[in-house]
């Protein structure tokens, strides 16, 4: 036997199991980190922290529902639950009787039936095989039962026998089957009874039963701890889960593919679709979704299962860290509070294109699917005054906003009308228009020593301008250039100024101005056109009270510097042939008048202020500058001597016209003006139709400048602005200083950057980066955008020709609406007019102007009933007539308690009243002042101008006092220079003439219209007749292809009105699109409409009697002295008598302008579609009245009338006056 | 602190720490016995975990290795370190032994016998675990190294291949792709395959060695530590944006600006020196390039046969040796090019445009 070999071993194994040990120590400790490492993820610690809380809250509410209504619960549970017990025990018993039945008789008497039948087939079979072999017998087919011999006999008889058992135990059976049936119907009623007992139970308890079961899953019981939250364990049944959703149309563009988008964002934001995890108790990530109207709720417009978090808010979904899903601060404190407690970093999003929106620019994410619309619906006011106005436009909800945002409509409104588009090509805009007047003419209009200052600086002409400052920037010099040759660069910029003029000049083609020599001039006359004509629907004038509001024209407080006579009386005769493209409309006036109007304005207009300086051509500076960069375009493909040569040879002109045309190519001047020569010239800037998705590696920060000083442009005051290396802080900064990123960097003078300072306010600049963040690259489906079709397509296109034809300068479109509560504490809606409204006695005085009497709160119910006939009238045309308006009037006095009140308006928003705030109210009655105080801080305020001092440059300002009824204005005195804005809300209704029209009258007759005595008994009485036209539910009254024509021609409906509609050469398409917007607007037919009443035999088979008779009848009762319409109308060329403030529309039109369903509706209740119009109302649809001039009930009468006007021509009165 | 970091920045410049490498390098084969003493190593390991603590207060370097992607290439410097200085302190101990008559480490080990258990399957039983623990606590620290989604609009600057192939991304800055992306890691693999077949020298089988094996140990530390680490080394190090270079401690600047205009060699010959233009055939411009080249791969080994290797050419025979002086003269070229590139601004020796063939 072989002896074991020693064996060595490599190592000394006693060694190695003291590694063994710590390996395994090592292991154990890894596998136990990772664990725990899995378990304090930053998303499960929120869930387990949330669990919590709400278990707390639902703990807490329980509670109070125990202690709310304790006894009376555990009353009506005891009741319910003795009912229930009760039932039960019927229930029981008769199930135990119907189990019985079942189980002992019935299955007795059952087997019986079935065993005597067997027993038949038995006897049958027997009875059969006797029966044959009888039959086989006797050799014959039929046999008489009577006949059969005993064998065969008693067979049968057998089977007769047996087949009498079977049908008795078959009734047996069948007894006790009724009886089952009896007794399944009475438990099936008990069932039904216990049900409703048990459901009433359930209801009873039902919120607390919700609650009670998330206390028990949320609980930290011993199972749940061990198997729901324990390290490991957990996977039986884990507490904490990723929530997901996956928007089944959406997708992430990752550049090659589209993937589906997956959000988890609510994985941490757990109640973001559960109302009432609201500000003060809740924390971010804790927090209700601020808007659960419009988002996430399956109820809202956005479901979240359809559309999940990151459509709106960017980011990356997939991410379960706060960094990682690219969280983005709103603002600099937000940033410094994330980055001590999350460690956030701009690198956090390095990783992820699309960083979330910050939250005040989150309303740009609505364009992306909403941009067909004009106004896109729910991101904000039209304009930033709005805005400011109402600063709770965006909160809807239980108060969880915390934000204030940003208007994109606002945003997106200021880049039409500044022309952004001139420069910057953008997808969102469809035919922009150029902005900035038409050049092509130049000459003929002003001088070129206007021109030169105005380039320089236009705001020192006219503040409200909106031609930018190309000149004095951040990089030529201006207060934000800090380089050392800043005061050359000054001059310079008088070179550039003077040569763009001079090459303006030099391109202007010659055109005929001139004035007929025959005409005198009356100024006198002219103001009076000036102000009356129209004039003021657009332009504003400091010398007239509310200036600043009539902003779609320029200022006109200096053109008379600026301008020739000739030019001007050519330009307001007809504008068209001086601009083509622009929007100033022609209001068809006559020589006579233009030349007035001229005069006027030439010799009114005009201030003492300084303005305009003479560059000087001879310095050294001016002409080294000058041929220093003509050489410099030379020097690109000539040798340094040609290139002096040749500008050299050049005179002063030549080189200034040169220069000029280079730098008016360079600043793409041809962006916003027609120049001669340009005409088709693309902008110069980016494109921004992608902008909200660039890539920030393409966007020049510049060298990196982290901080800036700059001024305020409001306050003056020196500002420090932080720039991070963001999208949104880039823009800002661009926006505001455009050529700050030039600083410190030696740049070419070509190279330099262009783009100018448009001085816009923080708003404006916010609400623009909303805008332009809001254009993004983005794959979102067809089938989810919301294109719009239809009606809303037209009212969207007409939307945007009435505002750049600024119809709402004119016209009001819109009244004030209420909701209150009445006695039964039921919500009414109604529009009208609020007219005051009291805080001391806590009443809104909401008013109708009607010359009847109020009817007050007691006659509701009478008028109820009137408003069923009303109804009979107006509802087979669809009207949604406001019937419940008569209601409404609540007479002076008669208080409504603030707190059932909530006055809205469309347009605007409500006013919160506050201890220390004096004013509460709809904000539409009142102008926002916002002007600096004492300390510089920006205060606003509501109330009226009570009087201004242009001496001392002080505002009074008219605060509401509470207590002293009419005289609650308390004197407000502001600086003029501190004031930073002043917005008349109630504009945005439309009618701003009609303001200017009650204002100038007031000035004109010494009246002060903010007292209101003076306003309501003189001013308003007198210029209300002669305001444009409310066209609040034009699209009901008018036939659409009548407003086609009207619109296309318009002429004098109210011959009496000095105030014009004025002529805007629409094309064809554009008043096709402008008639049918009323129609879509107030959900009528159009374009066109069925009208029986026009046709030929209409009258023979709808006149109540002989078609002339009928006729005849009406036109008496028209002409019946208690109705006597032509008292007011006129009718053809004749006009009424009296005073032409009481004259309304010729009657003898009405059959081609009006629809006969609302002439009808009309005569009935005219408040109802025109709250405050004269007409009154003659027929009541409950009381015949003018029983001898026409007898029968009131609604034949109404359409007798209705029938004469629509066949007109028959009528006596077209006999009359032919027109 | 800060004249240390201008210090190490000057001496990071690629060419001077390719030269130093170089030197570097030699030093240690020549004075093996010194630089394998163990104390030598422990100094030479103690001053570089100071330096590298002492880097690690610098943002930019702390930045780049703290990228979860570059972990590895720490990881490998100091493995790579202490391996091949594992192996060459063995081969100068049994060259020791072997001078003192005596048995090598590796045949006195193989006389040794042990158990499959415990001695092998517990050791690797126990790597498993250790492996494993590395890999968990690995996997706890540092996240995956996902980037954003690939945009073909808007490229990662640098943009750096995985950081094994960092090497080749350096050859593609000297050579052509034909030549740096299939030619030469062609030669790589297959030069590896030939080994085999070319070496036929017995010595050093089993064994270390470096006494008898100086040669091949010499030209395969050269490819591996220069050409290959250590190009990883800059391609991780000193990449950085627009792929300029970067001292090891400056940051890494987008806006950093090289004026590097590369000339060709036809211009440096027809241009410079002839003062005249281009000749229009290319052949007769690039006729310079082609004969340099020729003359390299052709008539360099023959040369070389009658003189510096002729031990080898009689030892070899003419088939092996020209292999061998072929992968030789490759490897070499690699080199030879990225410093006439970095003396002479030479971008092509033979520049084909016209047929996108450029040497």
């Amino acid at each position: 036997m072989a002896t074991k070999r020693k064996t060595d071993h490599a190592f000394n194994i006693k060694r190695l199991n003291v590694v063994f040990l710590f390996s395994a120590v090592a292991l154990t400790a890894s596998v136990i980190w990772m664990v725990i490492d899995d378990y304090d993820r930053e998303w499960k610690k929120y869930q387990r922290e949330f669990f919590d809380l709400d278990r707390t809250k639902a703990e807490r509410e329980i509670q109070e529902i125990d202690e709310r209504n304790h006894d009376a619960v555990v009353q009506a549970q005891k009741a319910k639950e003795a009912a229930l017990e009760k039932v039960q025990g019927d229930l029981e018993s008769k199930r135990t009787e119907l189990d019985l039945l079942q189980r002992e008789k019935m299955y007795k008497a059952d087997q019986d039936v079935k065993f005597a039948r067997a027993e038949v087939d038995v006897l049958r079979y027997e009875y059969e095989k006797a029966l044959a072999e009888y039959r086989d017998e006797r050799g014959e087919e039929d046999i008489d039962p009577a006949e059969y011999p005993p064998s065969v006999r008693e067979p049968y008889d057998a089977v007769l026998k047996q087949e009498a058992k079977v049908l008795d135990y078959l009734n047996v059976y069948n007894t006790l089957r009724q009886d089952e049936t009896r007794l399944k119907e009475e438990v099936g009623e008990l069932e039904k009874q216990y049900t409703v007992y048990d459901d009433e139970l359930r209801k009873l308890n039902e919120r607390r039963d919700i609650l009670a079961r998330k206390i028990e899953t949320t609980s930290t019981n011993l199972k749940n701890i061990l198997l729901d939250r324990t390290p490991m364990l957990d996977f039986v049944d884990p507490i904490t889960k990723v929530e997901w959703v996956k928007p089944p149309e959406l997708r992430d563009d990752l550049n090659f593919a589209y993937a589906e988008r997956i959000d988890m964002c609510k994985t941490c934001h757990m109640a973001i679709d559960s109302s009432g995890y609201v500000n003060d108790e809740w924390e971010q990530p804790f927090r209700s979704h601020p808007r659960l109207d419009l988002y996430l709720t399956a109820s809202s417009p956005h479901p979240y299962n359809e559309f999940g978090c990151t459509v709106c808010h960017q980011g990356r979904g997939q991410d379960l860290t706060f960094n990682g899903s690219a969280h983005m601060p709103q603002d600099e404190e937000q940033r410094h509070e994330w980055e001590e407690k999350y460690g956030w970093t701009p690198k956090a999003f390095k990783y992820w294109e699309t960083p979330m929106v910050p939250n005040q620019y989150i309303y740009s994410s609505c364009l992306k699917c909403h941009g067909d619309s004009w106004e896109v619906p729910e991101a904000g006011p039209m304009t930033v005054e709005l805005a400011a106005a109402s600063p709770d436009w965006n909160q809807k909800d239980d108060g969880a906003t915390t934000t204030d945002h940003y208007s994109l409509n606002a945003g997106r409104m200021i880049f039409y009308e500044y022309g952004c588009h001139g420069c910057h090509a953008i997808k969102d805009l469809e035919n922009p228009r150029k902005v900035g007047p038409d050049l092509r003419h130049l000459e003929a209009k002003v001088e070129p020593d206007w021109v030169y200052s105005w380039l320089l600086d236009p705001k020192a002409f006219r503040p409200s301008t909106k031609m930018p400052k190309f000149f004095g920037l951040a990089n030529n010099g201006g207060e934000m250039d800090t380089r050392a040759d800043h005061e050359l660069r000054h001059a310079w910029n008088e070179v550039e100024a003077d040569a763009i003029t001079a090459f303006l000049f030099k391109q202007s083609l010659p055109m005929e101005m001139a004035v007929p020599s025959d005409l005198e001039a009356d100024a006198e006359n002219g103001k009076r056109l000036f102000e009356n004509r129209g004039c003021l629907g657009c332009h504003a004038v400091d010398s007239l009270p509310f200036a600043p509001a009539n902003d779609f024209g320029p200022n006109l407080s200096r053109v008379g510097e600026k301008l020739n006579l000739a030019w001007l009386f050519n330009w307001v005769q007809n504008p068209k042939a001086y601009h083509p493209g622009g929007r100033m409309p022609s209001l068809r006036l006559d020589d006579q008048e233009a030349f007035d109007i001229a005069t006027y304005v030439l010799e009114e207009l005009e201030s003492d202020a300084e303005f305009g300086a003479q560059p000087n051509r001879s310095s050294e500076q001016y002409t080294a500058f000058l041929d220093e960069r003509l050489t410099e375009t030379y020097l690109e493909n000539l040798p340094m001597s040609a290139a002096e040569a040749k500008v050299a040879a050049m005179s002063l002109d030549q080189k200034r016209e040169l220069f000029g045309q280079k730098l008016v190519e360079r600043y793409g001047c041809a962006g916003c003006h027609m120049i001669n020569g340009y005409e088709d010239a693309k902008g110069i800037g980016v494109e921004l139709s992608e902008h909200g998705t660039k890539d920030l590696h393409t966007v020049d920060f510049g060298l990196e400048l982290h901080e800036v000083e700059g001024k305020n442009r409001v306050t003056g005051e020196e500002e420090h602005y932080h720039i991070d290396h963001t999208l949104h802080s880039w823009l800002s900064m661009k926006i505001r200083y455009p050529r700050i990123f030039d600083r410190g960097r030696l740049k070419a003078f070509k190279d330099a950057s262009r783009m100018p300072n448009f001085e816009l306010t923080d708003e404006q600049i916010q609400s623009l980066i909303t805008y332009i963040l809001g254009n993004r690259k983005e794959p979102i489906p067809e089938t989810i955008q919301n294109r719009l079709q239809g009606d809303a397509e037209v009212i969207a296109k007409g939307d945007q020709i009435i505002h750049d034809s600024n119809c709402y300068g004119c016209h009001q479109f819109e009244m004030h609406e209420i909701t209150y509560l009445d006695d039964d504490v039921l919500p009414r809606h109604g529009i009208g007019q609020v007219t005051e409204i009291s805080i001391d006695d806590e009443a809104t005085f909401f008013r109708l102007w009607t010359d009847q009497v109020l009817i007050t709160q007691k006659e509701k119910t009478e008028s109820a009933a009137a408003q069923q006939l009303y109804g009979e009238y107006c509802e087979p045309s669809g009207f949604e007539l406001f019937s419940h308006l008569t209601q409404l009037n609540i007479q002076a006095g008669e208080d409504l308690p603030l707190t059932a009140v909530e006055v809205q308006e469309q347009v605007g928003g409500t006013l919160e009243l506050t201890e220390d705030s004096s004013v509460s109210g709809p904000v539409s009655l009142f102008t926002a002042l916002t002007f600096l105080d004492e300390k510089n801080d920006v205060q606003q305020v509501f109330g009226r101008i009570t009087d201004t001092d242009l001496d001392e440059g002080i505002v009074y300002f008219g605060l509401m006092k509470p207590g002293a009824g009419k005289d609650a204005f308390e004197d407000l005195e502001v600086k003029m220079d501190r004031i930073v804005r002043i917005v008349d809300p109630s504009l945005a209704l439309g009618g701003r003439l009609g303001r200017a029209l009650e204002l100038t009258y007031a000035q004109n007759e010494d009246l002060n219209p903010f007292d209101i005595d003076e306003y309501y008994n003189d001013i308003q009485p007198t210029i209300d007749p002669y305001k444009p036209p409310v066209l609040f539910r034009e699209g009901q009254k008018v036939q659409t292809p009548w407003l086609f024509d009207f619109l296309m021609s318009p002429y004098p409906l109210r011959p009496w009105f000095e105030v014009r509609m004025p002529t805007f050469e629409f094309t064809q398409e554009e008043a096709t699109i402008l008639a049918n917007y009323f129609g879509a607007r107030d959900r009528r037919r159009y374009p066109y409409s069925y009208n029986a009443e026009s046709q030929d035999d209409y009258l023979q088979a709808h006149a109540q009697g002989e078609p002339s008779e009928y006729i005849e009848k009406a036109w008496a009762l028209m002409q019946d002295p208690q109705v006597n319409c032509f008292n007011c109308h006129m009718q053809g060329e004749k006009t009424p008598e009296g005073d032409p403030s009481s004259w309304a529309p010729d009657l003898s039109m009405a059959y081609q302008r009006l629809r006969p369903d609302w002439i009808r509706a009309w005569i009935f209740n005219p408040q109802a579609f025109q709250p405050g119009t004269k007409m009154p109302q003659l027929f009541l649809a409950d009381e015949a009245r003018y029983q001898e001039t026409y007898g029968a009930p009131s609604g034949v009468q109404v359409e007798a009338i209705k029938d004469l006007l629509m066949n007109w021509a028959q009528s006596p009165g077209a006999a009359s006056n032919p027109r | 602190m800060e004249t240390f970091k201008e210090l190490v920045n000057v001496l990071t410049n690629p060419k001077i720490l390719l030269i130093f490498s170089v030197v570097l390098f030699a030093a240690g084969l020549i004075f093996i016995r010194f630089f394998t003493k163990p104390w030598v190593a422990m100094a030479i390991a103690a001053l570089s975990v100071v330096f590298f603590a002492v880097s690690t207060t610098d943002d930019n370097f702390m930045e780049i290795i703290s990228k979860a992607d570059n972990v590895p290439i720490v990881m490998m410097v100091v493995l790579v370190g202490f391996f091949t200085w594992l192996g060459m302190r063995r081969a100068v101990k049994n060259d020791q032994l072997m001078e003192a008559g005596e048995e090598t480490l590796e045949r006195r080990e193989t006389k040794q016998k042990v158990f499959v258990w415990p001695d092998l399957v517990y050791t690797e039983f126990l790597c498993l675990i250790l492996c494993t623990v590395a890999l968990i606590v690995w996997s706890v620290l540092l996240d995956a190294p996902l980037e954003e989604p690939a945009n073909p609009t808007r490229t990662p600057n640098p943009s750096k291949a995985p950081w094994y192939f960092l090497g080749l991304q350096e050859m593609l800055v000297y050579y052509d792709p034909w030549i740096a992306g299939v030619l030469l890691p062609g030669l790589i693999i297959v030069g590896l395959m030939a080994l085999p077949y070319i070496d036929i020298n017995p010595k050093g089988n089993g064994y270390y060695t470096w006494n008898e094996r100086k040669f091949a140990i010499t030209i395969f530390l050269f490819g591996f530590l220069i050409l290959w680490v250590v190009l990883i080394f800059i391609g991780t190090f000193l990449r950085g944006p627009n792929w300029n270079f970067f001292g090891l401690f400056e940051t890494w600047d987008v806006a950093k600006l090289e004026a590097l205009v590369n000339v060709n060699l036809s211009e440096y010959i027809y241009v410079i020196i002839g003062g005249g233009g281009l000749p229009t055939n290319p052949l007769i411009r690039e006729l310079p390039g082609l004969l340099l080249t020729a003359g390299y791969l052709f008539l360099l080994p023959p040369i070389l046969a009658k003189t510096v290797f002729r031990k080898f050419y009689a030892e070899m025979g003419p088939v092996r040796f020209n292999v061998m002086i072929f992968l030789f003269l490759m490897m070499a070229s690699l080199p030879i090019k990225m410093a006439l590139r970095w003396a002479f601004n030479l971008k092509y020796i033979v520049a084909f445009p016209e047929y996108f063939f450029n040497i």
